[in-house]
């Protein structure tokens, strides 16, 4: 990570805590414009809660985390979700076409316009056929339906992914094709990338920074190249052996 | 007339039923005997506080009484949701029921009934219990279905709160859901009513020598009011609760479901 540019998100000391049990304990990290930072860890081990702290879809108990300089709680909730956007494991497609899962937005926000040429090159962008507008979203494959739901975060304009295991579903050709596509839209849009994954070759190819996370503790950070010789630890190796 | 005695030989329909549930080895005998004395004794006290009510000529003993009828009603109805204790339960209950009753049974008297004076008893107390009762039915069936659909729908509620959404957007699809839900028994007999059976009001009326042309234009009055009631109450409660089930910072409350997953 470079010291010159400020971070554009930076967590300070984040801890969670609910009926007793720490989630997350006091993990530090920061995220860089335009990185791709990949969080490694078991399941359970707190990843998709640390996800959920960053967009304040849950409120940590403990410490700080600050996006373009200023505290997350000084943004309205809404307004830092549009920026901060996370895609969820399972994509969920609400009832009806494609089209009506890309502006579901509209159904709250009178101001959001788009256009078909928009919506088709938003489509086009995650690797889908423009043709597919007007099908029902849920009799998609679950990696069309992956791309969708990436489409329609990318329709809010968005300045950070927060990917939460998105390819866990896929096979993993199917896998890499769509980290290829957030690959380069991340170049196209300037995005930063934070993903969590339990799949230690995907982070190794996409990511440029990691962090291993295990028990709600973040042990080692460090460029890809740490997840080659991980400090001995039991849950580490165990990842190591797992398939993806 | 049907006499004391008469009531007594009626006694004969439970006894063939308890005969056929201990035939067919059922069980619920107790409950049906415990069933049998309770509604007897329950609706002889009834019978002797709605004359004494009847013969009152001060609009105080009305309102007290309505209000009176209205707490019970929100304390059995805050006793049935003890599964997903909500804040305040008792108290929005108690003031969805007595706005419904202000609209629907002011209207009414008001505008349909034109009795004199406004609190006339034989209108008001019959009336308003059938508006309470009906209220309390349709909030209890729509605040069960919203809690179970808000839980069903946790991963599209976080999907939704990521683009951005605000908390009534979100709870919207649940509301929708739980109202509906509410409705469809009330919109089912309106589509049955005159059908198959005759309603209950108009079978009192039709006993008691009214001519039928007359016993259908309260029917059709009442169950124009069942179902109003039913959506004014039904909003009304939904409206201070679905609130409840995110925080300040727009994000899902789990206390409320069940399984507290996050």
């Amino acid at each position: 990570m470079t010291e010159q540019t400020p971070p554009l998100i930076k967590c300070q000391d984040v801890s969670y805590n609910i009926n007793g049990n720490s989630i997350l304990d006091s993990i530090s990290l920061e995220f860089q414009f335009k990185s791709w930072t990949g969080i490694l860890g078991p399941s359970g081990s707190g990843k998709s809660t640390f996800l959920r702290c960053l967009n304040r879809l849950i409120s940590f108990s403990d410490g700080s985390i600050t996006y373009h300089n200023k505290p997350i709680e000084s943004y309205p909730p809404s307004k830092l979700r549009k920026k901060i956007c996370l895609i969820q494991q399972k994509p969920l497609m609400i009832p009806g076409s494609v089209r009506e899962n890309l502006t579901v937005v509209k159904d709250w926000d009178p101001e959001f316009k788009t256009t078909n040429s928009l919506l088709e090159k938003t489509l086009n962008q995650v690797g889908l056929q423009a043709l597919i507008l007007d099908q029902d979203a849920r009799s998609l494959s679950s990696g069309e339906q992956q791309r969708i739901s990436l489409a329609r975060g990318l329709l809010n304009n968005p300045e950070v992914l927060l990917l939460d295991e998105p390819t866990s579903n896929l096979d993993p050709r199917l896998a890499r094709q769509i980290l290829d596509t957030i690959q380069s839209l991340a170049f196209e849009n300037n995005l930063t990338i934070i993903m969590v994954s339990h799949d230690h070759s995907l982070l190794k190819k996409y990511a440029t920074d990691v962090g291993i996370m295990i028990n709600g503790k973040l042990i080692e950070t460090g460029p890809p190249t740490i997840l080659d010789h991980p400090r001995e630890h039991d849950s580490i190796q165990f990842l190591m052996k797992e398939p993806s | 007339m049907i006499s004391w005695t008469d009531v007594f030989v009626s006694l004969v329909l439970i006894g063939i039923t308890i005969v056929l549930l201990k035939w067919w080895k059922i069980g619920l005998t107790k409950s049906l005997m415990w069933g049998t004395v309770r509604s007897f004794v329950q609706l002889t006290i009834m019978g002797y506080v709605l004359t004494f009510f009847f013969q009152q000529h001060h609009w105080t003993f009305m309102v007290g009484l309505l209000l009176l009828m209205s707490l019970i009603a929100s304390y059995e109805g805050n006793r049935r949701s003890k599964d997903h204790p909500i804040p305040h339960y008792f108290l929005i209950l108690f003031g969805a029921l007595v706005f419904t009753q202000i609209v629907v049974l002011g209207a009414i008297l008001q505008f349909i009934l034109n009795v004199e004076p406004w609190y006339y008893p034989y209108a008001m107390i019959p009336i308003a219990g059938m508006i309470i009762g009906n209220a309390l039915n349709s909030i209890t069936l729509t605040v069960n279905r919203f809690v179970a659909e808000m839980e069903h729908r946790e991963a599209e509620m976080e999907m939704m709160l990521s683009l951005g959404a605000p908390i009534r957007a979100v709870a919207q699809n649940s509301i929708r859901a739980a109202i509906k839900a509410a409705l469809l028994p009330v919109l089912n007999s309106m589509m049955m009513v005159g059908l198959v059976q005759i309603p209950g009001v108009m079978t009192g009326q039709i006993l008691a020598g009214i001519d039928p042309l007359i016993a259908v234009r309260y029917q059709i009055m009442i169950m124009y009011m069942w179902v109003t009631s039913a959506v004014i109450a039904d909003i009304l409660v939904l409206t201070f609760i679905y609130k409840q089930f995110f925080t300040s910072s727009d994000q899902i409350n789990y206390t409320f479901f069940r399984r507290n997953s996050k």
